[in-house]
Order: C-alpha cells, then sequence, then structure tokens
C-alpha cells in the first residue's frame, strides 16, 4: 500500500482537525469540571492547545494540497507481509497483557516469546526453545528476589 | 576425592550466600496472643506478609513505613516487603489494598488524606468504611512558617500584612488537609488568602526562601529541617498541640483560631480478614511502634510519633470524612 | 579545602566503603541499561537497604547507582533504540543511527566519555561554587519559570526537523497527553475519562518506552519481514568505528563543555531533570554546529550533548541539595530522605554537623565517574556483542523487558495497555515522518509550563507584571525570541532550497 506524502498530509490533516474540534466541543468540557471561581481555568491550556492543532492540521492540509503535484514527493509505504507481523506483534502483545494476570508470567511470556521468535523466522529449535524459557525464568527471577517486585 | 570436597563446599557457599541475601530470620519470636485467656488457635503468620504503601519509594510516608515494616518483622518473624504504590493523591496504593484478598497476609498504608479528603475531590471506589484499622504509626505535623529573615514574628503580623495588602494574600502549600488552616485564619480576620498550591512539601518551602511567598502552611518535617538551618520561622503549630522541636510556639487554637490539622500515617486491611489474625497483628504493631530502632528513625525524619489503635483510627475518619465534605465545599 | 578532599579520598576508597560506591555504580548501569528500569527505580530500590549502613557508605552507593544508571540508559538507546532511561531519550537518534552503521563502539564510547566528562564537570561545580548558585536558584519563582519553559518550547520547533507543521503537531499532541492528570491548581481531574489509574497522569518512563522504544522495534519488525534475520546490527567495519579518535573528541570539546554547563544549570534549578537536560544539550549542540543536518543521522556531537547534560544534572542536583537541602528533582528529594535516615539534614548546617561526609560525597562523586569510565572501558565489549543477536531474538526478547520494566515501575498492568496504546500512535507517526522526540518535549515541559504559568498568576493577583518584573525573566524572554529568530532563519533558507530544487526539477 502506498500513499503519497502531499496526499496523506490532506488526510492527516483533515483527521488532527477534527480532533481537534472534538476535542474543543465534547472531549473538554466533558472532562474538565467547569470551575466558577476559577481565575486560570483548567480548561485553559487544554483550550488553547487544541485551537493550535486545529490550525496546525488546516495548515498541513493546506500545503499538503499546494504540494500534491511536486515531482520528488515522498511515498509511505508498506507492504502486506510487513503490516501482518507488525499487526501480529501488537495483537500479541495485548493479549499477552490479558493473559498474565490469569497464567502467571512465566508461562505466559514463554508462550509469547517462543511465538514471536517463531513469527519472526527463527529457524532454530533449540535457540527458540532455550531462549523462551531461559528469559522469562531469569527475568523473573531478579524481579522477584533481587528488586524484590512481584510479577503476576 | 578433591574434587568433590571443593564441589561440595561451593555448592554449600552458593546456598550459603542465597539463604543470607533473603534475609529470612533465624527463628520465629513466640507469639503470645498476650492477654487473652487462650492461645491463637490459628498459626500465622507462616509466610512473607506484603505492606502496600501509597507513596512513592523513598519519600517520608515510604520511609516511615519501612522503618516500621523491619520492627515489625523482627516481631512476627516472618519477612515483610513494601511494595510501593504510588498514585492518584494516596488513593490508588488505597485501591490496591481493597482489591487484595483479606487473608491477613496483604496490609496497607492508609493514610488519612486520601481517605477523608480526596474523596471529595474526585470518585475513588471506597469509604473509610471498606477497610478493618490495625492503628496509626506516625501523624503528620503542619505548621505556618516565613522566611527567617522576614519581619514577620506572629501570626498577627500576617494578618497585618494580609490586610494592607491590595489583593488576597498568596500563601504556599502541597495539598489539603493545609489550606483548612488559613481557611480558618481569614474566616475569623475577615480576610482572604489565595492559596497557591506546590507540588511537594519541599516546593512549599522553597518558595518562601526565594521570597516569591511570604507565607507557606508546610510540613513538620520539612519546616524542622529548615528551622535547624536557621532559614525559616515557624509562626503556629497546625495541629492540635504544639511541637516538640519548637516549644515555644504556639498553636492556632491556642491563638484563637478554631483548627487544628490532624492527619496520620495509619495501616489496614481489606476488610473481612479473620479477627484472630487482626488480633495479632495489632499487638504486634503495638509492640513495633515502641521498637527503639523504629523510633529513632521517626525521630531522625522530625516525623511525630502517633500511635492510636485499630478502632480509635476508624472513628477519627469515619469523623473527618464527614467534616471534610462540608469543608471542601466552600 | 584540598586537605579535606584528599581525606574524602582516602575515604572514599577504603575497601569498606569502596565496595559501595561500585556495587551501586553497577546496580546503576544494569538498570539504567534494561528498557523500563530507570535510574530513579534504582535508588528507589537502594535507599531501604540504607537504613543499617553508614552515610558515606549510603551516599556514595547511591550517586554511583545515579550516575551509572544516567549513563546505563545509553547503551540501550544506541544498541537497541530502546532508551534505557528516559534521559536518555535523546540519545536514540543519533546513537541507534551511529549503531545501524556499524559503529556501535564508538556510540558507546562517545557517550561513556561524554557521562563522564559532564559528571566531573558538575562535580567540580558543585564542589567550588555550590553555595552561590544555589541562593541564586532560588531567586527562580514561577514567573520565571514560565519564561524559562516558554523558551524550552521553542526547542520543539527546532526539534521538528524537516517539517515544522508536523514537529508542532508533535508536540501539541505531547503536551495534551501532559494535561491529563490532576489539575495542578484546582486538583481536578482532567482527561482522565473516569478512570482512577489516570488520575495521576501518564508516566513519562511508560509514554517513552511505548512511543519510542516499542514503536522503533514495531518499525524494525518490518525489515524482519523483509527477511533480515541475521545480526541486527552490523559489525564494525574499521578499526575507527570501534573507537573514539582523539581527532573526533577535539571536535566535541566544545559541545562537552556547553551540554555541561547546561546540565549543571538545569540541575541546581528545581523540578527539571535530566531528561529535559538531554533535550536542551542536544539542541543547542544542534543549532551551534558546523553541519546541523547531520543530526538525527549519526552524529557523534548529538550523542556527546545529549549524555554530557544528562550526567551533568548527576552533580547539579546536589548543588540546591547540600547548599540549601532543597531538592533538584526527584532523585535530590530521595536523596533528602537518605540523609534524613541517618539522622543528617542536607542544607547549611551539614557543613559544621559532619564536614567529612560532604567531603566524601565530592570525592565520591569524582571517583564514580572515573570508575564508571574503567568499568565501561573494560565491559564494553560485552555490550557491542548484543549487537550480534540475531533480529528474531533480539526483538521478542526487547518487548518482553520492556512489558516487564513497564508493569515493574508500579506494578500495574494498566500501564502496560498504555504503553501499547503510545506504541501504536508512536509507531504511526513514525511512519509518517512525525519527529517522535517532539511529542516527548511537550509531553515534559506540558506540566512544567502550564503549572508555573497559573501559580504565577495566582500569586500576582492576576498580573501579568510578574513575567517580567526581574532580570532573569528578561534574559530568558531574550533568549526566546532569539530561538525563534534562529528558527526561523533556518526554516526561510530551507524552504528557498526546496524552491529551487523544485524549480531545477521542473526545468528538466
Amino acid at each position: 500500500m502506498k500513499i503519497k506524502e502531499s496526499k496523506a498530509e490532506i488526510f492527516i490533516g483533515l483527521f488532527l482537525f477534527i480532533f481537534a474540534l472534538l476535542l474543543l466541543f465534547y472531549i473538554i468540557p466533558t472532562q474538565i469540571r467547569f470551575v466558577p471561581s476559577a481565575t486560570t481555568s483548567p480548561r485553559l491550556m487544554p483550550r488553547f492547545v487544541a485551537i493550535i492543532i486545529g490550525v496546525l492540521s488546516l495548515t498541513m492540509m493546506f500545503f499538503g494540497y499546494l504540494k500534491r503535484n511536486r515531482l520528488n514527493q515522498k511515498e509511505f509505504s508498506i507492504s502486506q507481509k510487513e503490516a501482518k507481523l507488525v499487526i501480529l506483534t501488537l495483537i500479541v502483545i495485548a493479549i499477552y497483557t490479558m493473559a498474565v494476570k490469569y497464567i502467571r508470567y512465566i508461562p505466559t511470556t514463554i508462550i509469547s516469546l517462543a511465538f514471536l521468535m517463531w513469527a519472526f523466522g527463527q529457524k532454530s529449535k533449540i535457540k527458540l526453545v532455550l531462549i523462551s524459557t531461559a528469559v522469562p525464568i531469569v527475568i523473573y527471577v531478579f524481579f522477584t528476589n533481587f528488586l524484590k517486585i512481584r510479577l503476576p | 576425592m578433591k574434587r568433590k570436597i571443593s564441589l561440595f563446599l561451593v555448592i554449600s557457599l552458593i546456598i550459603m550466600i542465597l539463604g543470607g541475601c533473603n534475609n529470612t530470620p533465624a527463628t520465629p519470636t513466640t507469639q503470645a496472643g498476650g492477654e487473652t485467656t487462650q492461645a491463637p488457635k490459628i498459626d500465622y503468620p507462616t509466610k512473607a506478609i506484603t505492606i502496600i504503601c501509597n507513596y512513592g519509594a523513598g519519600g517520608g510516608t515510604d520511609l516511615a513505613t519501612r522503618a516500621l515494616a523491619q520492627a515489625m518483622e523482627r516481631i512476627l518473624g516472618q519477612p515483610i516487603t513494601v511494595e510501593n504504590k504510588a498514585g492518584g493523591s494516596g488513593t490508588l496504593g488505597i485501591i490496591e489494598t481493597m482489591n487484595r484478598a483479606n487473608d491477613g497476609y496483604t496490609i496497607g498504608v492508609l493514610t488519612a488524606a486520601p481517605l477523608t479528603i480526596v474523596p471529595h475531590q474526585m470518585e475513588v471506589p471506597f469509604t473509610p468504611e471498606d477497610f478493618d484499622y490495625i492503628g496509626t504509626f506516625g501523624q503528620y505535623g503542619y505548621g505556618i512558617a516565613v522566611k527567617a529573615d522576614s519581619p514577620y514574628q506572629s501570626i498577627a503580623d500576617i494578618v497585618a500584612l494580609a490586610k494592607a495588602s491590595s489583593g488576597p494574600l498568596a500563601y504556599s502549600a502541597s495539598g489539603y488537609p493545609q489550606p483548612f488552616a488559613m481557611n480558618a485564619i481569614g474566616e475569623k480576620e475577615g480576610i482572604e488568602f489565595t492559596y497557591a498550591p506546590y507540588a511537594s512539601a519541599s516546593e512549599v518551602l522553597t518558595a518562601v526562601l526565594g521570597g516569591h511567598i511570604q507565607v507557606a502552611v508546610g510540613g513538620q518535617a520539612e519546616i524542622t529541617q529548615f528551622m535547624k538551618s536557621g532559614e525559616l520561622r515557624l509562626l503556629a503549630a497546625a495541629g492540635e498541640s504544639r511541637w516538640e522541636t519548637a516549644p515555644e510556639v504556639p498553636t492556632l487554637l491556642e491563638l484563637g483560631y478554631d483548627v487544628a490539622l490532624r492527619s496520620y500515617m495509619g495501616l489496614g486491611l481489606p476488610s473481612g480478614v479473620d479477627p484472630q489474625i487482626a488480633a495479632i497483628l495489632q499487638d504486634a504493631f503495638s509492640k513495633a511502634v515502641e521498637d527503639e530502632q523504629f523510633l529513632q528513625v521517626m525521630r531522625n525524619m522530625n516525623f511525630m510519633i502517633s500511635y492510636t489503635t485499630g478502632e480509635e483510627y476508624k472513628e477519627f475518619l469515619a469523623r473527618t470524612y464527614v467534616e471534610n465534605k462540608e469543608l471542601m465545599a466552600e | 579545602m584540598i586537605e579535606l578532599l584528599l581525606d574524602g579520598f582516602v575515604n572514599v576508597l577504603v575497601p569498606g566503603n569502596f565496595i559501595y560506591l561500585l556495587g551501586g555504580l553497577i546496580l546503576g548501569v544494569v538498570m539504567g541499561a534494561i528498557p523500563g528500569l530507570t535510574a530513579t527505580m534504582a535508588i528507589a530500590l537502594i535507599i531501604p537497604l540504607t537504613f543499617t549502613i553508614s552515610p558515606t557508605q549510603s551516599l556514595i552507593m547511591l550517586l554511583g547507582a545515579y550516575n551509572g544508571g544516567i549513563f546505563g540508559g545509553s547503551i540501550s538507546a544506541i544498541l537497541l533504540a530502546t532508551p534505557g532511561t528516559p534521559s536518555a531519550a535523546a540519545t536514540v537518534a543519533d546513537g541507534f543511527k551511529l549503531a545501524q552503521k556499524g559503529q556501535a563502539g564508538k556510540a558507546i564510547k562517545t557517550a561513556l566519555i561524554s557521562s563522564v566528562f559532564g559528571g566531573l564537570f558538575s562535580s567540580i561545580v558543585l564542589i567550588l561554587v555550590a553555595e552561590p548558585i544555589a541562593r541564586y536558584a532560588l531567586k527562580f519563582g514561577p514567573g520565571e519559570f514560565t519564561i524559562i519553559m516558554l523558551f524550552s518550547l521553542t526547542i520543539i520547533a527546532s526539534a521538528s526537523g524537516k517539517s515544522m507543521i508536523k514537529g508542532l503537531i508533535g508536540g501539541c499532541l505531547g503536551l495534551l497527553f501532559g494535561f491529563v492528570g490532576m489539575d495542578p491548581v484546582y486538583s481536578i481531574p482532567r482527561f482522565t475519562f473516569g478512570n482512577v489509574n489516570l488520575s495521576s497522569g501518564i508516566n513519562l518512563v511508560v509514554m517513552l518506552i511505548g512511543s519510542l522504544a516499542v514503536a522503533e522495534i514495531l518499525i524494525q519488525i518490518e525489515s524482519v519481514a523483509r527477511g533480515r534475520t541475521n545480526a541486527h546490527l552490523p559489525p564494525p567495519m574499521t578499526k575507527d568505528d570501534d573507537r573514539l579518535t582523539f581527532k573526533e573528541f577535539k571536535t566535541l570539546l566544545k559541545t562537552l563543555v556547553r551540554s555541561s554547563a547546561l546540565g549543571c544549570a538545569i540541575g541546581a534549578l528545581p523540578g527539571l531533570g535530566p531528561t529535559l537536560a538531554s533535550y536542551v544539550g542536544y539542541d543547542m549542540a544542534k543549532r551551534n554546529s558546523k553541519n546541523p543536518q547531520k543530526f538525527g543521522e549519526g552524529a557523534i556531537e548529538g550523542v556527546a550533548a545529549a549524555e554530557a547534560a544528562n550526567n551533568a544534572v548527576c552533580g547539579a542536583n546536589l548543588i540546591p541539595l547540600l547548599s540549601l537541602g532543597v531538592p533538584g528533582d526527584t532523585v535530590a528529594a530521595m536523596l533528602i530522605g537518605a540523609f534524613l535516615i541517618q539522622g543528617l539534614t542536607p542544607g547549611p548546617l551539614i557543613f559544621r554537623e559532619a564536614p567529612e561526609l560532604v567531603y566524601n560525597i565530592y570525592s565520591g562523586l569524582i571517583i564514580s565517574n572515573i570508575l564508571l569510565f574503567a568499568f565501561v572501558m573494560l565491559t564494553y565489549k560485552f555490550f557491542t556483542n548484543i549487537g550480534k543477536l540475531e533480529t528474531t531474538v533480539i526483538f521478542p526478547v526487547v518487548c518482553m523487558f520492556c512489558i516487564v520494566g513497564v508493569y515493574a515501575f508500579n506494578q500495574s498492568l494498566f500501564d502496560v495497555w498504555i504503553m501499547l496504546f503510545f506504541a501504536v500512535l508512536g509507531y504511526i507517526l513514525m511512519k509518517f515522518n512525525f519527529p517522535p522526540a517532539t511529542m516527548m518535549i511537550g509531553f515534559i515541559l506540558a506540566p512544567l509550563f502550564e503549572t508555573n504559568f497559573r501559580l504565577a498568576l495566582l500569586i500576582s493577583n492576576n498580573s501579568y507584571a510578574i513575567f517580567f518584573k526581574s532580570p532573569i525573566t528578561w534574559f530568558f524572554w531574550g533568549a526566546t525570541l532569539l530561538s525563534i529568530v534562529t528558527i526561523a532563519r533556518g526554516k526561510i533558507k530551507d524552504v528557498l532550497a526546496e524552491r529551487a530544487i523544485d524549480k531545477e526539477l521542473n526545468n528538466i
């Protein structure tokens, strides 16, 4: 998948502009209580920053539009394979965080490590098993006994 | 043969080192239920106990907790580790305690401010009723201080300054309940103050030292430090009694203001712990607060030692919770 | 004074004390190097151990750990693009690029020499002029700090690299994230979406690891998908790739002095810290360098500037601590605790109560820097060998370290989710060429700027005059204006250059 820089800028600018509007009119009013006696309101700075983001995003869209016919533009691309691996890693981390509470630290880490190493293309089975078991155990011992920090 | 002996020596050396690293005391001291008529039927403690401290490692509350933990370790005979779970103005640690098993092996440091003040500032999932209390081991002292080379010798001088200022006089403090003290003065004298919040107890005083703020409501530990070095002058003690380290300085109560700030460091358990375990803990606790090493650390850090029992603390918290609700609404 | 100092040296070198210094140093370096564990954590862990040892042993152990930890962060920053401590965030950009060119050894040695230089520089400043500096530092109140922060905000623009807009947006996002938490003045929650875990704000370490470390790993994973499964860093190609030559060192001298001085200044002012110091040092070096475009592509000047500045903070934050008893940052606040446990009060009295301790501390600082140099020079081969590990091994393992480090920070799985959020965000930002550094700078500066600004207005009763009162504010207004002008000039030059290139291309 490819996208030219100028197009990307237009889209991102649009996204950010909508975000800035959301901030100003929804998020800030609901998240921050109104303090009537305030000399400097808790909403002051966030509002200020939201406005700046709005302005900047419009500028970005504008420049992106201007640049649309430039010849030496950068292209942002990501191939299917790359995207798959990245998303896979993120999913593994997410599942890991959820699972580690129930299955304790050492087993979850061993499984995740082994899986990731295999997904990344590690061929040697010995290395896979060795590292994915040794590392979690070392970490666990180091943290619980030496640093006195509890792991799940 | 030689090899076997040296191998044996190496292994036993390693075992000794590892064993030494674990810091378990040799034998548990006898734990008498004490004066009760029958010995406790349950065997407690049989494994390590955890104390969850609701402030960051290395801070005042944390250090006091660790000193206490060491004393209790000596009495109970099991290792006691302190875990820090700071944040949320002290509420995160309390919530963590609440969520742990009430088997008696998790104790929480339950300080007064997050239990009685913070609930009125934001949503918290607990009230003081949700815990069983062991007791308090320390009290946070507060005082009103000014720069030593300033012309203010008493609270009356500050009142005069406030009246003479074109706008409200600003004072520095690091959170509630400190502003209650200035509010009380303001109410009685009919003057307004502006509360300038600083993030930590030492920043509160640095502002005064730098001349940016004229008067501060600060912590006893920190103010004492600067009194010793001659940089700050204490105008009044903000608690119910005069400071041991400054017996000539009056309290706000003595000066006629209806306020005495009280905030404690206490220990508690998630509610529903077996009463026998609770009794053992209370007993150990009451002995620990008299432990000489613990007292020495507290003295070094200029903390007031204050021992009250679990019930007394619970009562105090419930009462203060309601009082503060009104005070905070102002 | 020289005599006392020499006595101090002797005291620290006594084996009974020396072992604490060495132990603290090694612990600091190790914890600093592990992503997710920071120098501050190392100190927090050591403090309870100091109940029973002597004041000298306790303090030199803590200082050794601090110094070692701040350096240690650069090791993983260089080798793994993962800052081991927040203070190494500025080192990642150039450090990792150097490593990718096979010059990891050079990068680590540059970081080492710069850290030691910064540490020694600030130690000497501490010993010679602590008191007057500390007194002067007191004069910095909320009004002054606001303008300093204003100046620091211009660094965001300067750090934006090629696209100013993207950099500024990154900075604004960082600012927004910095607002999450309790309002500093009214203590009401902001942007917490009802979640208590967010009420104390987002943690710098968590955000850093997520948006810089894990995000970078995700980018690297793309290349793994393309089939890069061998050693994740190329080996040094020439002998010189592995060392810092004397010639190179000479070119770094000006940068080193400038960064160390900046680090000292920032360390002496309460509330700022080594992370800000490293970004400021980096930025100043970039602006004053003869080839600023090399920054971010593997300039040893960049590494040197960042590391000298952040280690200078170690010595400098003792300046207010020892002379007045006022902490320069969180670590110094913990050090006060260490003093108090021993029954000593840091501040002017300590020179009378325990002068030998003070000189032991001074010597300890100096020796810890020398020791750091020796230790790392002996062991750096071990570190650079990490570069030889295969990508398929190193990335999953580093991921796990990041997760565990973030969890360990506050025993919170919630933090790990936040890390994940920032990993995704950081990845997207990196993909579209947003500079991640600007988000970090914005995040660090948000509370500093806002709190001081609002506090200043509170104190002055809403009078803006407080921002113009003292010479300090004038100086920083001037610095801010100068900064904006230089950035604008640079930007205009860039735009004109681009236009010229465009014209050429269109004429072809």
